[in-house]
C-alpha cells in the first residue's frame, strides 16, 4: 500500500490512525518524512522519475506512505501547472513500475479504485470508453482502437497494456486533484521547501523558454499556433494532431529543428529520442518528405482552431496568415 | 414576387404540419441548444434554449422554420451566446450517413442512393454499434434525415463525456482507418535461439472480435472465391493487387490449391494453419491481400466531422426537412428494412388535392409509389408532391394558385 499512496484505502489509513496534520508538519519525529516528501518532488522535477523508498520495516513503510501527502502539499504550495503535470507524471510512472510486480487481484483493486469498467481473468476486458479515455494520446498505431480486439463493447488487453492504461488514469486523477487547498499552517511549515521548489520550477521552465524563437515574430503566428505554443509553455498536454500541426508549421516558417526541439523539451511528458525523431520525420530529415500543416478546415475539425480572428476569415491555411502578416509589415 | 409566393405557400404548409404534430423532444431538452433556418433569410439562428414543450411549439407555429436543429451536446446554459458561457456537460454520439460521403453511391439516381445508404446504415448498426461497441438497441435513436441519409444518435451514458479525438477513434474504427495487418495476424515466437526469436504469424480467428474477426472472414471469403474461379482468372485477380507479379501470383496459387484435396494449402488454412507457404514473402502478400479485401468489403463510411464534433447541431426528429418537405422519421431497428423514404416520409398533413405549379424542367420520380412523369411548364400535382418539388427548387407556385 505504501507504494500506491493515491488509493482510497491508503488515505483512509492515514486519516484513521496516524499523525495529525500538525504533527506531520511540525513534529521533529516526522522530519525525515518531510525530507522524503521534498525529494519526491525534486527528483520528479529534475529527473522525471521518483525512486522507490524502503518499505521493509514498519517505520520505512510509514515514511514512504506519509511522504506522499507532504509532496502534494509542496506541489500545491507552488501551484504551478507545469510542476503539477511533471510531478503527476512521475508519480504515475512509479505506480506503474510497482504494479508490474503485483498480482491480478491487486491490479483489479487499483482499477476499481480508479472507476474502470472492466473484467479480469487472465486477459483483461476493458470497456471501450475507458480504453479511449486513457489511450487516445498514445501515439503508436498499435494503440489505435481499430487495431484492438473489440467485442460487445469491451477491448481485450494483455496485463502490461492494462497497467499502462492505469498509469494514465492515475496521472489524470492526480492532476485533477492538484493543487489542493493549502492553509497558512501548511504554507508556513513548508515555506522553505515550497520556495526552493518554486525556484527550481522557474529555472526549469526558463531553461527551455522560447522567448523570441530566433527570427520568428510571435505576432505573425496565427491564433491556433499561438495557443499550441502557449499550451506547451504552460506544461499542458497537447494531442498528437496538435504536435504535428505545430511542428510542420514551425518548420515551414523556417524554424530550425533545434529550436523546435527546445520548445518541446518544456513539455511534461517530453521524451528526447521520440521528439527528435518526430521532428526529423516531419521536417523531412528522416522521411525525405516535408510536411505542411493542415488547412484551417482540418484544424477546425481537429478542434485546434480557437476561433478565427479578422485575418483568419480571409484565409484558408495557417501558413497564409504568417505570410500576409509578414507582407503588411513591408 | 413569384418566388416569395412559393415561400409563403411552403410556410403555410409547414405551419399546418406543426399544428397537427406531436413533436418529438430529445431527453433533457432544456439543456439542449436549438437552431433554425427559415424560408426567408438564409442565416441559421442558433443559441436558443427552451424551457417548456409549449415554448418550442409556439416558436414553430410562429416562425414555421424550414429546418429545425438541436444540439447533440448538453449545456448548463444552452441559450448563452458563446460556447464558453454555455458550459458543456457532455454530448450524444452522432453518426451521419449521407449520400455525399459514400463514394460508391455518388451519381446513382435518388431512389437507388437512398436504398444503398439504408444498407450502409443497417451494417453500421448491426455489425458495429450493436456487435462491436455493444450498445443496446435502446441506446440508439435511428432517424431518416428527411434528405438523403440517416442519422444515429447514441445516448448511452458511457459515451457522453467522450472528447473529439476519442470520437474520432470510433470513426477510424468504423472506417477501418489505420488498420494494421499485424493486429489481425499476430506475431508468435516459435523458437528462441541465441540470435533472437523465430516468428510465425498466427491466423486471425472468427471469434477474435473487432477487425480481427473481419479479416478472418475476409481471407476465407477471398480464398473461397479464388477456389471457385478457373485458374487463369484467379491468377489475374491476384495480379490486381499491388506488388504481386505473375510469378508471385502463380506461387501463391499453387501453395493454396495444388496437391490432393484435404491436404492442400487452402485446407490447412481452413484449419487455422498458416505454415504451408514455401516462402514467407508469399504468405505476407496474401496477408496484405486479405486486409485489403476485408477493408473493401466491411468498412463503413460515416461523416467524420459530424461524429467528432461535440457541439454539433443535428436535425430534430419529427421536424420537416426544408429541402424536401419530408419528415425526419424515427425508426426502430426492425422498421428500417422495409422503410422507403419516398413512400413513407411524407407527412399526412400534406394531402393529395391538386396544386398548380410551374416546373422548371422535366421531372420523373416515384413518390408514394406513384410514378410521376411531368413536363416542363404548368401542371397539376398532388399537394405533397408540390411541396416536395418546391422544396427541392424544381417547381414554383403558379400564378393562378397565388391568387387563391
Ligand atoms: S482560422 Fe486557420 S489560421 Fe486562423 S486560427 Fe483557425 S486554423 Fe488557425
Amino acid at each position: 500500500m505504501a507504494r500506491f499512496p493515491f488509493l482510497e484505502d491508503a488515505s483512509e489509513f492515514i486519516r484513521g490512525e496516524r499523525p495529525t496534520l500538525e504533527e506531520l508538519l511540525l513534529h521533529p519525529a516526522y522530519e525525515e518524512v518531510r525530507r522524503d516528501g521534498m525529494s519526491r518532488v525534486r527528483t520528479a522535477l529534475e529527473e522525471g522519475r521518483i525512486p522507490d523508498g524502503e518499505t521493509r520495516t514498519e517505520a520505512d513503510f510509514l515514511r514512504e506512505l506519509l511522504s506522499y501527502p507532504i509532496a502534494r502539499m509542496i506541489v500545491s504550495g507552488v501551484g504551478d501547472a507545469y510542476l503539477i503535470r511533471r510531478y503527476s507524471l512521475a508519480e504515475a510512472e512509479k505506480a506503474r513500475r510497482n504494479m508490474t510486480s503485483e498480482d491480478n487481484d491487486f491490479i483489479s483493486h487499483v482499477a476499481k479504485d480508479l472507476g474502470m469498467d472492466f473484467r479480469m481473468d487472465g486477459l483483461v476486458l476493458l470497456h471501450f470508453s475507458d480504453y479511449l479515455r486513457y489511450s487516445v494520446q498514445m501515439k503508436s498505431k498499435d494503440w489505435k482502437l481499430v487495431n484492438q480486439r473489440l467485442a460487445d463493447g469491451y477491448v481485450r488487453l494483455g496485463r502490461d497494456r492494462f497497467v499502462r492504461v492505469l498509469q494514465e488514469a492515475i496521472q489524470r486523477r492526480m492532476e485533477s486533484e492538484l493543487p489542493l487547498a493549502v492553509n497558512d499552517q501548511i504554507l508556513g511549515a513548508l515555506e522553505d521547501k515550497i520556495a526552493e521548489i518554486d525556484k527550481l520550477t522557474e529555472e526549469k521552465k526558463e531553461q527551455y523558454k522560447v522567448e523570441d524563437m530566433g527570427r520568428i515574430r510571435i505576432t505573425r503566428i496565427p491564433p491556433c499556433m499561438r495557443d499550441l505554443i502557449r499550451a506547451i509553455q504552460l506544461g499542458k498536454h497537447i494531442p498528437h494532431t496538435g504536435r504535428f500541426a505545430l511542428t510542420a508549421f514551425l518548420h515551414n516558417i523556417g524554424l530550425s529543428s533545434d529550436d523546435i526541439f527546445r520548445l518541446y523539451s518544456l513539455s511534461p511528458d517530453f521524451q528526447e529520442g521520440k521528439t527528435k525523431y518526430q521532428i526529423g520525420h516531419i521536417s523531412g530529415e528522416i522521411s525525405g518528405t516535408e510536411y505542411t500543416p493542415p488547412e484551417c478546415s482540418t484544424m477546425q475539425s481537429y478542434g485546434l482552431c480557437p476561433g478565427p480572428d479578422d485575418l483568419c476569415k480571409r484565409i484558408k491555411h495557417p501558413l497564409n496568415y504568417y505570410r500576409i502578416k509578414g507582407k503588411k509589415r513591408g | 414576387m413569384e418566388k416569395s409566393a412559393t415561400e409563403d405557400f411552403l410556410i403555410r404548409m409547414f405551419r399546418e404540419y406543426y399544428k397537427g404534430t406531436r413533436l418529438y423532444l430529445p431527453n433533457e431538452f432544456t439543456h439542449r441548444e436549438f437552431g433554425f433556418m427559415f424560408f426567408k433569410g438564409g442565416y441559421v439562428q442558433r443559441h436558443l434554449g427552451f424551457k417548456t414543450r409549449n415554448e418550442v411549439k409556439r416558436f414553430l407555429l410562429d416562425r414555421a422554420p424550414s429546418h429545425v436543429y438541436y444540439s447533440s451536446a448538453y449545456y448548463e446554459r444552452p441559450g448563452a451566446g458563446t460556447m464558453d458561457e454555455k458550459g458543456w456537460l457532455g454530448a450524444d454520439l452522432i453518426f451521419d450517413l449521407d449520400a455525399d460521403h459514400i463514394p460508391r453511391v455518388k451519381g446513382l439516381p435518388f431512389e437507388r442512393q437512398l436504398h444503398e445508404i439504408k444498407l450502409e446504415l443497417m451494417s453500421l448498426v448491426d455489425d458495429f454499434l450493436l456487435d462491436d461497441f455493444g450498445f443496446a438497441e435502446d441506446d440508439l435513436l435511428i432517424t431518416f434525415s428527411g434528405g438523403r441519409g440517416y442519422h444515429v444518435h447514441v445516448r448511452s451514458p458511457s459515451v457522453r463525456s467522450l472528447t473529439g479525438p476519442e470520437r474520432r477513434e470510433i470513426v477510424d474504427f468504423i472506417q477501418g482507418t489505420g488498420l494494421e495487418a499485424e493486429s489481425a495476424f499476430r506475431k508468435k515466437a516459435i523458437d528462441r535461439t541465441h540470435f533472437g526469436s523465430i516468428f510465425t504469424l498466427e491466423m486471425p480467428k472468427h471469434d477474435d472480435g473487432g477487425w480481427s474477426s473481419r479479416v478472418h472472414k475476409g481471407l476465407m471469403d477471398f480464398v473461397g472465391r479464388l477456389e471457385q474461379m478457373p485458374k487463369e482468372e484467379a491468377l489475374e485477380k491476384l495480379g490486381e493487387f499491388e506488388g504481386i507479379g505473375e510469378k508471385t501470383a502463380g506461387e501463391i496459387y499453387s501453395s493454396l490449391f495444388e496437391g490432393e484435396a484435404g491436404v492442400r494449402g487452402v485446407d490447412r488454412l481452413r484449419e487455422g494453419r498458416f505454415d504451408f507457404f514455401p516462402k514467407d514473402s508469399y504468405r505476407n502478400h496474401l496477408v496484405k491481400v486479405a486486409v485489403k479485401h476485408t477493408l473493401g468489403t466491411y468498412r463503413r463510411q460515416v461523416d467524420e466531422p459530424v461524429t467528432a464534433d461535440i457541439r454539433r447541431l443535428i436535425r430534430l426528429p419529427t421536424s420537416l426537412h426544408g429541402k424536401s418537405g419530408m419528415r425526419v422519421v424515427i425508426l426502430q431497428r426492425g422498421e428500417v428494412d422495409d422503410f422507403v423514404p419516398l413512400r413513407d416520409a411524407f407527412p399526412g398533413a400534406f394531402g393529395s388535392d391538386p396544386v398548380e405549379v410551374v416546373l422548371e424542367q422535366d421531372v420523373s420520380i416515384t413518390l408514394k409509389e406513384e410514378k410521376i412523369n411531368l413536363h416542363e411548364g404548368i401542371t397539376d400535382v398532388p399537394e405533397f408532391a408540390a411541396v416536395f418539388l418546391m422544396c427541392r427548387g424544381l417547381a414554383k407556385l403558379s400564378q393562378k394558385e397565388e391568387r387563391k
